[in-house]
């Protein structure tokens, strides 16, 4: 069953980003919403759940971009990587430590989309775009990144006291028996 | 020992990254899945957007300026409303006008489709629209939007497609400068522009020049429009000048797209453009 939520999550966030997101100019600049999805699947969900749908969110996002596929992959996968080593020595959970957080893992997938992009750009003047763009999504995350993945946390945590209220009670297991501590 | 392993995974890593952007759209098959299970639902993000934006546009902005009394307000709305509806209609059965007159004026089989999402991401420049291989549409097919190349289907599932545009890095047209006939090759490149590359520095190219396709790639019928010559530069050294492109679609704006079904059985379009 939670694996059914963050499907839903995760296609709800892509869907917002191709089909809604084009329409505000506003936003042309904006990070990929789904990293900082797997940065919240990294930080507060087991191990299993978040590799497991970082590949499957990895894939989706491949097959729907222009760009070679694997590239998606890797960038969750190495967000992932990264999220999982910083917990071992930092509290990235910290309130201070999270918007870091959040613009390193979308400076980290705009380095590779760019290096990627950048293997089949011709113009000289590409990385001083790629630059710009990157330090654009960079900004929108130190913005907007935390309140995002707090919202996110936020929808959980109520489907978690939702699930608590409606199976506990009646004593038989939930969907998230291994709820965040 | 951990920092090897790392540096092992990286290159690992790197390597298959390259093998994959060498290849051209493959995605092992899992792009029909994947685009059969998202396209429905980018479809109707996308109808809920247009509705939004329409209803932002025409509706709440109007109410803010109304000073008027409730009776004149409620009544405002109603004709706003209707207004827009019938403008809405006005502006599609225009587009479907042109579309159709253009149908009628192109010598190939054409498949009328709807743009339902754009490209996630940012370094890239797709779209998905709602005709797929049971409309007769296939990998490479050529798509234009009111006679100007757009781009070209790149995956293609039951009912949807994912076309891989112009201005995407990826994309290469054989193209002719209209006037001179100099040949090159239009690839995308930054700021929804294109770039003619390998053309010679003693070709006399100008801006504003029009660049059509040649025809040679195999996949454009020769003479469409690709864009205009914007900006021409020729550098102290190299045999090729750098020339940028605008392309002719507004690539920001597209809502609608033909698809060429059989763009090797026949030449040109029929009418002459400007």
């Amino acid at each position: 069953m939670i694996y059914l939520i963050h499907i839903c999550v995760g296609l709800f966030l892509m869907i917002l980003q191709s089909s809604v997101k084009p329409y505000f100019k506003l936003f042309d600049g904006f990070y990929d919403l789904l990293s900082v999805f797997v940065i919240f699947l990294g930080i507060y969900r087991p191990v299993r759940e978040s590799l497991s749908m970082a590949i499957f969110v990895g894939i989706v996002m491949d097959t729907l971009t222009g760009g070679p596929f694997g590239l998606y992959l890797t960038i969750y996968l190495w967000i992932l990587f990264g999220i999982r080593a910083g917990i071992s020595f930092l509290h990235i959970k910290s309130f201070f430590l999270l918007p870091i957080v959040i613009s390193s893992g979308v400076l980290a997938g705009s380095i590779i989309s760019s290096f990627v992009a950048g293997m089949a750009a011709s113009e000289a003047v590409f990385f001083s775009k790629a630059l710009w763009m990157a330090a654009e999504q960079v900004f929108w995350a130190v913005l907007t990144g935390t309140l995002l993945l707090s919202f996110i946390r936020y929808g959980y945590s109520k489907l978690n006291r939702w699930q608590n209220e409606l199976f506990i009670k009646k004593g038989t297991h939930g969907f998230f028996r291994r709820a965040e501590k | 020992m951990m920092i090897v392993g790392l540096v092992i995974l990286v290159l690992v890593n790197i390597t298959i990254l390259s093998v994959n952007s060498s290849r051209k759209y493959s995605s092992y098959g899992l792009g029909r899945v994947t685009i059969s299970m998202i396209a429905p639902l980018q479809k109707v993000a996308t109808r809920l957007s247009h509705f939004a934006k329409s209803v932002w546009n025409n509706y709440f902005y109007l109410i803010s300026v109304a000073e008027e009394n409730d009776e004149l307000k409620s009544a405002v709305k109603r004709l706003v409303e209707k207004n827009n509806q019938r403008l809405e209609t006005e502006i599609t059965n225009s587009r479907f006008r042109k579309l159709l007159d253009l149908r009628a004026s192109v010598s190939h089989d054409i498949a009328v489709a709807e743009v339902i999402g754009k490209d996630p991401s940012q370094w890239f420049k797709t779209i998905i629209i709602d005709k797929g291989s049971s409309e007769g549409i296939k990998k490479g097919l050529p798509v234009i939007v009111s006679g100007d190349i757009a781009g070209q289907v790149s995956d293609v599932s039951s009912h949807y497609s994912k076309v891989l545009l112009i201005i995407d890095r990826n994309s290469a047209v054989d193209a002719l400068v209209q006037r001179n006939r100099s040949r090159g090759v239009i690839k995308g490149a930054s700021d929804g522009e294109c770039q003619l590359d390998y053309v010679l520095r003693k070709h006399d190219i100008k801006p504003g020049d029009t660049v059509i396709s040649s025809g040679v790639d195999g996949v454009f019928p020769k003479g469409l429009r690709v864009g205009y010559v914007s900006d021409v530069t020729k550098p102290d050294f190299g045999i090729f000048q750098k020339i940028n492109v605008l392309p002719y679609v507004d690539f920001e704006k597209i809502e609608e797209v033909m698809v060429i079904l059989n763009p090797g059985e026949k030449g040109l379009l029929s009418g002459s453009r400007p």
